[in-house]
Order: C-alpha cells, then structure tokens, then sequence
C-alpha cells in the first residue's frame, strides 16, 4: 500500500506549502513514498536545480538510513518534511536511529581513478556539496537533519 | 526509467540511460545495464543524455560497470550528460573515474583513439 503523505497545506501566496510523510525503513515503501515527493514538488512548481536536489537529499539521507538499520530496528520510521516557499525548498529528515551527523561522513576523493573508488560512499558527500544549507541537531534522542536548496 | 541498447557493427556496445534513475529507476535497469555493459566485455559508450535525475545509487551502477569493463581492458565513455545531472556527475567525481563527452561522436572518436 502507497503511504498517503501525513499531512499537506496548501498556503495563501507567498507561504510555505509544507508536506510530511512517515515511512518505515524499507526501500519498496521509500520507493513509492519518493514517486510522492516528486509529485508534490511538481504540483508546487519547483523545478530544475531546487528539484533534483532536494529529491536528492532525501533519497541519499534515508536510503543511507536503511542500509545502516540493522534487520531488528526495521519497524522503525523516518519523517521527512518539506516546506516550499518562492524562494527556496526545506528538507528535513527526523529519525530515532543512533546519533548520526552527515558533517562526519568520511570525506570522498573525487580525484581518485576509477580502479580506486568504490561504487558506495558517495550520498553524503552529494548531500554537503549541492545544498545551499545543511544542519545537524539532536533532539529528544532523535536525529533532525535539515537542509536548503535555492530555488533561483 | 529504461535503456535502449543501439546494435552496432563496429565492437562498440552504445546503451542510453532515459529517465529518473531513482530507487525505482535503477532497480527496473540495473541488471539489464550490467548485462548489456560489463558482461559484454566491449568497449561502451552510454548515453546519458535522455538521464533526468540520478543520485548515488546510479553512479554506483556506473562505477561498478566501468571497473569490470576496466578490468577486461575495456573502456566507457558517457557521453551527453547535461544540466543537473552532469552537475552531480562532476560533483561526485564521475568525471575523474570515467570520461565524459559531449555526445556519442566524441564518444566514438575517444574509443578509437585508446
């Protein structure tokens, strides 16, 4: 079954259109969850650069937190949050996995040949560079990551 | 999310890469792109230029695919990344790792010139 999103508001102009949607640690259920994020960046008419990468944050950040769960922590959920405003595009992503800030991901050397790099490792480092801004917190022993994309 | 495979005459495998390769994407062409490219062994050029949207998981795709051919001697070459995805191709250092070219004509010529 296609998880809803939790909740949508569809603001007065020049407020923020704001989405949330709760999804389980598991990639079928991201996976149709993700097809709602687009649809609902495009019913806000957010396009090109601010699109793909907010798309992106939240693909590397939960599908990182889905390989890093271990089998017995499954029935967990992540909460990821957008909020759309004319100018810019709010990602947040919650979860109540152990302490994790993308700040201390190993660093990628994009210099490497090609017999050297390995075919992982590379989300968080996607997820530094391309947001305008990116902050770490956390809360009531949860993880609350959010991050920024201009939309100009 | 699909891959059309050009039949060619020249040793070539030339393989397009249409749409968003996402969770979904990459899991509807992941087989098929190994098939067509690193188990073939041949040189091979993808064409990236019908891609809307890739992430890590693609690049991964690539990577792993690029090494095998490697490994065999063999080369690929993208060609036509534009945009977006040619801005998160360079950012994550595709483009050190594996060449990339305008089109499949620079593509081709890289080819012959190996």
């Amino acid at each position: 079954m296609t998880p809803e999103p939790t909740s949508t508001r569809t603001p007065p102009r020049d407020m923020a259109a704001e989405a949330s949607w709760t999804v389980g640690l598991d990639v079928r259920a991201f996976a149709s969850v993700e097809q709602q994020i687009t649809g609902f960046l495009d019913s806000e008419g957010v396009e090109g650069r601010a699109a793909f990468v907010s798309q992106m944050v939240i693909e590397e950040v939960v599908r990182n937190l889905i390989e890093h769960t271990p089998p017995y922590a499954k029935d967990e959920e992540v909460v990821v949050e957008l909020s759309v405003t004319p100018e810019a595009v709010t990602v947040a992503v919650e979860d109540s996995r152990p302490p994790f800030d993308p700040s201390d991901a190993p660093q990628l050397d994009t210099e490497a040949p090609l017999e050297e790099r390995r075919a992982g490792g590379m989300g968080m480092h996607l997820v530094r560079t391309m947001t305008d801004t990116l902050s770490y917190q956390r809360v009531d022993d949860r993880n609350r990551l959010v991050a920024t994309v201009a939309r100009t | 999310m699909h891959l059309d495979v050009t039949e060619r005459d020249d040793g070539i495998v030339q393989v397009a890469l249409v749409g968003r390769l996402d969770i979904t994407g990459l899991h509807e062409v992941d087989m098929k792109f190994h098939g067509a490219t690193a188990a073939q062994a041949s040189p091979s050029i993808v064409d990236v230029s019908g891609l809307e949207y890739i992430a890590s998981l693609g690049m991964g795709m690539l990577i792993s695919c690029a090494q095998a051919l490697q490994r065999r001697g063999k080369p690929m070459v993208l060609a036509g990344a534009s945009g977006d995805v040619e801005s998160a191709l360079k950012t994550a250092g595709i483009d050190q790792a594996i060449p990339m070219v305008d089109d499949v004509s620079a593509a081709e010529q890289l080819i012959a010139q190996a």
